[in-house]
């Protein structure tokens, strides 16, 4: 097999080499309908974002917080399926080669879709999963991991403030593309971060790893941004706040060109904000 | 028992990754896992410890009321004209349903663990009184996550959390608009998540590793003085027991004893509208695998429904869905119209006013029982009364009720 080197891991190298951090955005694929939110995408990538995590949507979604769980249960009364989210990869890879694309969800639309039919569906078009309700020890963990493998996609890890030294080290063993370092205990955009805390979780994951750590949840708002541009993170992902805001603009606004350019200029924003 | 017998007893349990064949397992978030395993070795600690276990057996006798009767239903029987019918009497326990085994070994365990509060989620509201009162005996904060439909229609069992100090909190799903178990159950994970240090006490044998376990080890009495009483009363196993499921709390605390009494047929009885083994597809949701009503593509559940809201659920516990794959239990439905007027039959012939849940555990083992010869002997497992429901059986029943 031949390893190429992953999308992800050139992003960070070259990030590293201009001593930035990388802007990981999220949003919900079918909100707030299909076209739309591929518009989204189109232009999240345009703004400049180096990672974009597409989330497929689930109704009982146990990690997501209000403003993500309205998007998931609007996209899914809109008919948004998982089929529908593998396509709107595809046109997102179409239209930008260089951003990473990571699909982001809960594993039963993978089970029930086919773990091997899903990972040679996504091949060539994302460059890593992440799947809230994986942890190391259930069956389809090491399959879906093998699966993606083949085709040089990574399973992303994720830890959080109660995860233990040991457990860290367990977790970053095989890990691939990089660590998601989780913020708060709880859910997605309702608790704020804390810096000091999350700086001493990075650190302590980077005393087990080399891979890039990424740092999410709590950080919504440009004052945010601010605030974590200066945590020793490799990058920071945003995703209640851009979803907060699409809701927002698409209560007033239909013209599916023009919510995305909002969102555009939203991200623009806060990747300034990030890398000033 | 040989060493192969004891090798292949249905009783095991899950493996050691929370597996009962290919179903249930840990499917939660890692903000969870710590607890989760931390629950898991506490569980395994405190059922080995004695004075754990003696104080659980003095509070079941002593504040639940158990053993509880093993009824012999002879007019019910008479009019059913088949098999001996014996009601086991869990209505009887303190505050009138099965949940109170399980809250009562949880509370137990939060203590074990040093715990200072307490999460729950709630259908019918029997968990929430049950949580709320051992949490009330045991100086335990605790927080009872309810769907909005379910506190209208359980509007005494909300009074009664209240009284016993508990704060109740309304869940809907996303839309905001409606809420029954399933959204109290993603809920209360939520609220988990949210505060690690808490202690979760799950209401049936559903959920991530342990909980299926640790729900169906504190149920597994009603079983065990089943077997005792009916021992003491006709000296012989029974042919057939009968138990609703919506999560399967009350059906595997039933069942479990008897697995491997290869004689004792077993019926689990889930509602026409949330049937998830009888009509569902496999799947993983809310932390674990089993049979489930959900979308084609697994984004969401179905909608489900019942006149029964302690059986309204969309899917069922893993080892229910373990059990119907090797074909040791008999997994069907009534409808609830069957429930309905078994529910008025066992008020009419014995007195005894079941909720509706179990209703429909009586609707499935009259069409058994009759089937059967009158030598043969039929338990049901009568888990709550119908206290409760006595407001919808009114506004059902309208001028019929009489004067």
């Amino acid at each position: 097999m031949i390893n190429l080197e992953n999308r992800i891991s050139k992003i960070f190298k070259n990030l590293k080499s201009e001593n930035k951090k990388a802007f990981i955005s999220f949003t919900t694929a079918g909100y707030p309908d299909e076209d739309t939110s591929l518009e989204i995408i189109k232009s999240v990538a345009d703004s400049g974002a180096n990672i974009h995590e597409i989330s497929f949507p689930h109704a009982e979604a146990q990690a997501d917080g209000p403003i993500i769980q309205l998007a998931n249960i609007e996209s899914i009364k809109n008919g948004i399926n998982f089929e529908k989210v593998i396509n709107i990869a595809k046109k997102s890879r179409e239209y930008n080669q260089d951003i990473g694309l990571v699909m982001m969800g809960y594993l039963n639309n993978i089970f029930i879709y086919g773990i091997d039919k899903f990972a040679k569906e996504v091949s060539g078009i994302i460059d890593a999963v992440i799947c809230v309700d994986l942890p190391e020890d259930v069956i389809e963990e090491r399959l879906l991991k093998e699966a993606l493998k083949k085709e040089n996609i990574a399973l992303i890890k994720l830890v959080t403030p109660t995860t233990s030294d040991e457990r860290i080290q367990k977790l970053v063993k095989d890990a691939d593309g990089f660590i998601y370092s989780v913020n708060v205990a709880g859910i997605t955009g309702v608790k704020s971060a804390q810096i000091d805390m999350v700086n001493s979780q990075i650190s302590r994951i980077k005393k087990y790893t080399d891979l890039p750590v990424v740092s999410g949840f709590g950080i919504k708002t440009e004052e945010d941004v601010k605030v974590f541009s200066k945590s020793n993170a490799d990058g920071i992902v945003i995703g209640s706040g851009i979803v907060e805001k699409i809701q927002e603009v698409s209560k007033i606004e239909t013209n599916k060109s023009k919510i995305a350019d909002f969102v555009k200029d939203f991200c623009s924003k806060l990747i300034i904000n990030l890398n000033s | 028992m040989t060493i192969e017998e004891i090798k292949n007893s249905l009783k095991n349990g899950p493996n050691d990754k929370g597996y009962y064949g290919d179903f249930g397992g840990r499917y939660a978030p890692e903000i969870l896992m710590p607890n989760l395993i931390e629950l898991e070795d506490a569980f395994e600690q405190a059922i080995n410890d004695k004075s754990f276990i003696d104080e659980f057996d003095y509070y079941l006798k002593d504040y639940v009321g158990r053993p509880n009767p093993l009824y012999f239903a002879e007019q019910l029987t008479k009019k059913i004209g088949g098999a001996k019918i014996y009601l086991k009497s869990d209505h009887l326990n303190h505050l009138g349903a099965h949940k109170i085994n399980n809250s009562l070994f949880q509370i137990l365990l939060a203590k074990y663990m040093g715990k200072t509060k307490i999460y729950c989620e709630t259908g019918a509201g029997a968990h929430l009184i049950a949580t709320a009162a051992c949490g009330a005996r045991f100086n335990f904060p605790v927080i009872g996550y309810m769907g909005k439909d379910d506190i209208f229609l359980q509007s005494t069992n909300v009074l009664k959390a209240k009284l016993f100090g508990a704060e109740v909190v309304e869940c809907v799903d996303g839309t905001g608009e409606k809420g029954v178990l399933k959204d109290a159950c993603t809920s209360v994970l939520k609220a988990w998540s949210s505060d690690p240090k808490a202690f979760y006490c799950c209401g049936s044998a559903i959920g991530p590793h342990p909980f299926p376990k640790i729900v169906q080890y504190a149920q597994s009495i009603i079983g065990k003085e089943i077997k005792k009483q009916i021992l003491e009363k006709e000296n012989r196993l029974p042919d057939a027991i009968v138990a609703c499921i919506g999560g399967g709390s009350n059906l595997i605390g039933c069942i479990h004893d008897f697995l491997d009494d290869k004689e004792v047929a077993l019926y689990g009885v889930e509602a026409e509208h949330s049937s998830a083994l009888t009509n569902g597809s496999i799947g993983i949701m809310q932390g674990f695998k089993s049979f489930m009503l959900q979308s084609n593509d697994g984004s969401a559940t179905l909608d489900t429904k019942s006149l029964a809201s302690g059986i309204n659920f969309y899917s069922c516990g893993p080892e229910h869905s373990y059990l119907k794959s090797i074909g040791r239990v008999n997994y069907t439905y009534a409808t609830d119209e069957e429930a309905f007027s078994a529910f008025q039959l066992l008020c009419k012939t014995e007195g005894i006013l079941p909720a509706f849940e179990p209703s429909f555990a009586i609707a499935q083992a009259i069409k058994i029982a009759k089937e059967m010869d009158s030598d043969k002997i039929v338990v049901i497992n009568i888990c709550g009364r119908g206290d409760k429901d006595i407001d919808t059986a009114e506004r059902m029943l309208g001028d019929k009720l009489g004067k």
